[in-house]
């Protein structure tokens, strides 16, 4: 395998400069200088609202994007260069060393196969178990995902389980290979609140138990907050945030991220008359447009937001803001709530 | 903000799908009361029966059982023609304004066409009703003009109320409105119906499965499981009042980030799957029993009465009084 000299040996994946753009008529860019990495047991939380390029992301990196995207910058997984790949390295990749679990678990499993024969088959492909061999680790996959009387279950079809169960079985197949890089696109969106929390505890678990890196895309705050390491935010197709996932959800330093949390209401503590809501919505092509992209919405907007767009600036300690204001100790909440900064 | 009598009243409300043996109740003795100008809303997972429950309320389905008094009047017992006449006094907002609006129309058109429909107005007066309600719900009455692809999911939806809205209805029902919206978006969309609440007097009932966001909106919350009512409450306090185990598990999900960065630090173990899945089959006693922690005997025979735990708090649990107020489950 080419390893460049000087590489971090944990890195599992690292973008660098991603750009993509569709091609209809003229192109719209859709994500636009994209960088990011993550290391070996290291679980990123990607949000950012919907249409923002989330799963546009998650595609680039497994090569599943239609053939009018245009795409331009660095995909390196495990120190290799996924867009220099041939067709017959990227099948072994897919479902192999990089694995992918959907919202919709139905729209991803065969309805025709049992569970049970979808594992196997992945299991056959990547691994050379066979037979009676790649049953038995079917049935220790889904015991390990939770899923009860799994000697029985490996039997039913598709329909026959819960969406809670279907996106279990569809994380039994996903981590069957032993996957170095999981990519997970709104597991939870389409479940039920109480199955929700399950799914993230158990790719939580998973984790620590698989030590692999987790690529967690998701629009819900508080489900990142339950599986992150470290996050990301994507605001019209550019990173505006990025940092430890903890000192980034309790202390933003984005006026995007602040806004996302605070719209959230609370089921304790007292009622308010209103949510605080951000204003307006996010206009197509606004990756192109002049000056900081949240600027038409930006409660804390100054003169020149809207004429020179900011760079993503290192504020210490691992974090970094797209914003003019987020000097070392600026912080949107604080400002909000009139404190000094 | 209410008046004596109820806008609304249902008793012992139920719906019934497929016939003989295989006839399932899909919703099951629900009763409760509405007042004027009060938000009631409704949660409970996928499948319980919360757009069923409404839609029967609405007679866009006919109930197996029950009564419905919409300001006095029996709705189970109108004509077609009677009920016709009395839609534009009860609307209906819908999860996703893409599919619920007719893309060759224009707004405006869309806005229209229900005034023309109930014979309330034409001409220059619809259009200045059309103008009215434009404005009411933040939008410019240029979009009058414009068709349904030109507006962004929010900007959809407040199209969507707008049309609601229009007929001057008395109930509205609002079923998952911000489900297909982004997190961003749906705060505005909620403060939009807080204020057009306020404006014209609206009496709501309220679907959703977030439930911050329906105690939010809603003066009181009903929490329904399997079909049936378990627990109705004020929504100020119900972390601490919720009496129902059902309740209680839906509280102790909902995840902020605050409390999900909190509950990582606890051991991490993969819990069972068996545990959550919904019964197949409605057996004789409580529907919550697989699930509950608290179950005995009479659990497994005896359905639970919706008892009174004090004014406008009832709970459908045999050991309600027993289990102490807001522990967890
Ligand atoms: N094949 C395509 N051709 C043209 N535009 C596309 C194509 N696929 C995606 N887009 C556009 O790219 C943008 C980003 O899409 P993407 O699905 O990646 O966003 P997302 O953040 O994951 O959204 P969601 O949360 O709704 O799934 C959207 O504006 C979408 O309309
Ligand atoms: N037309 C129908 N025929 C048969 N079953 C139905 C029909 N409509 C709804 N159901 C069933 O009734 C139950 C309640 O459905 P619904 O009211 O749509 O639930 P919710 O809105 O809470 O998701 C579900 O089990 C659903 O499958
Ligand atoms: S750069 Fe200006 S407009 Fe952009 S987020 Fe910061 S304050 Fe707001
Ligand atoms: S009636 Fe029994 S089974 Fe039902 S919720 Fe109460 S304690 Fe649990
Ligand atoms: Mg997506
Ligand atoms: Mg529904």
């Amino acid at each position: 395998m080419k390893q460049p000299y000087g590489i971090d040996r944990d890195e599992v994946l690292a973008l660098e400069d991603l750009s993509v753009g569709f091609v209809h008529g003229g192109t719209s860019t859709v994500l636009a200088h994209v960088s990011l990495s993550i290391r070996r047991g290291e679980t990123l939380g990607l949000v950012g609202e919907s249409g923002c390029g989330k799963s546009t992301l998650g595609r680039a990196v497994m090569r599943l994007l239609p053939s009018n995207a245009a795409v331009d910058g660095e995909i390196r997984l495990l120190g290799r260069d996924v867009r220099a790949m041939d067709d017959r390295e990227i099948r072994r990749l897919r479902g192999g060393s990089v694995a992918m679990i959907f919202q919709n678990p139905m729209s991803a499993l065969n309805p025709v196969l049992t569970i049970g024969r979808q594992i196997t088959e992945a299991l056959e492909t990547h691994t050379g178990l066979r037979g009676r061999a790649a049953t038995a680790r079917a049935v220790e996959l889904l015991h390990l995902v939770g899923i009860g009387r799994p000697v029985d279950r490996v039997h039913d079809y598709p329909h026959q389980l819960s969406g809670g169960m279907r996106q279990r079985a569809m994380i039994a197949m996903a981590v069957s290979c032993d996957p170095k890089l999981l990519i997970a696109d709104e597991p939870t969106t389409a479940l039920d609140v109480t199955v929700q929390t399950q799914i993230l505890d158990l790719l939580a678990a998973l984790q620590e138990k698989l030590s692999m890196a987790i690529l967690f895309i998701s629009h819900d705050m508080a489900a990142v907050a339950s599986v992150a390491d470290r996050v990301a935010v994507m605001y019209a197709g550019r990173i505006v945030e990025q940092g430890q996932a903890t000192a980034l959800l309790l202390d933003p330093a984005h006026p995007y991220t602040s806004g996302l949390l605070n719209s959230v209401p609370s089921v304790d503590g007292a009622k308010l008359a209103r949510l605080q809501a951000i204003p307006g919505n996010v206009s197509a092509g606004s990756a192109e447009a002049a000056g900081c992209s949240f600027h038409p919405r930006c409660r804390f907007a100054v003169t020149g937001c809207d004429a020179e767009a900011p760079p993503l600036a290192d504020i210490g300690d691992g974090r970094a803001s797209r914003c003019w204001l987020a000097t070392e100790d600026w912080r949107p909440d604080a400002a909000a709530r009139g404190l000094a900064t | 903000m209410t008046d004596a009598s109820p806008l609304v009243s249902v008793s012992d409300l139920s719906v019934e799908f497929g016939g003989g043996r295989r006839a399932f109740r899909a919703v099951d003795g629900v009763s409760f009361e509405l007042m004027r100008g009060e938000t009631l809303g409704v949660i409970g997972e996928s499948g319980c029966g919360k757009s069923t429950l409404v839609r029967a309320v609405l007679q866009l389905l006919r109930p197996a059982g029950g009564s419905v008094l919409f300001k006095g009047r029996e709705l189970t017992r109108l004509g077609g023609r009677e009920l016709r006449r009395m839609r534009h006094q009860m609307q209906m907002i819908f999860q996703d304004p893409r599919s619920s609006l007719d893309p060759r129309w224009s707004v405006g058109k869309t806005l229209r066409e229900p005034l023309a429909v109930h014979g309330i107005a034409s001409g220059r007066e619809a259009d200045r009703l059309v103008d009215e309600m434009l404005e009411a719900v933040a939008l410019p009455s240029s979009a009058g003009t414009r068709y349904p692809h030109e507006f962004s999911g929010g900007q959809l939806q407040r199209i969507a109320i707008a049309r609601a809205l229009v007929v001057k209805p008395e109930l509205v029902v609002c079923d998952e409105p911000t489900a297909s919206l982004d997190v961003s978006v749906q705060a505005q969309v909620v403060n939009l119906l807080s204020e057009l609440q306020e404006r014209f007097g609206l009496t709501y009932i309220f679907i959703s499965h977030d439930l911050a966001i329906v105690r939010h909106l809603a003066h009181r919350v009903m929490i329904m499981y399997f079909g049936r009512v378990a627990e109705i409450l004020p929504s100020e306090d119900i972390a601490p009042a919720a009496r129902h185990p059902y309740t209680r598990t839906l509280l102790s999900a909902v995840r902020d980030p605050a409390s999900a960065i909190q509950r990582r630090a606890r051991t991490l173990d993969i819990a069972p799957a068996e545990a959550l899945e919904l019964p197949l089959l409605q057996p004789d006693g409580c529907y919550y029993q697989m699930r509950c922690a608290h179950a005995e005997a009479r659990c497994r025979s005896v359905t639970p009465t919706l008892d009174e735990v004090e004014a406008s708090h009832s709970v459908a649990c045999h050991r309600w009084r027993s289990l102490a107020q807001g522990t967890a489950a």
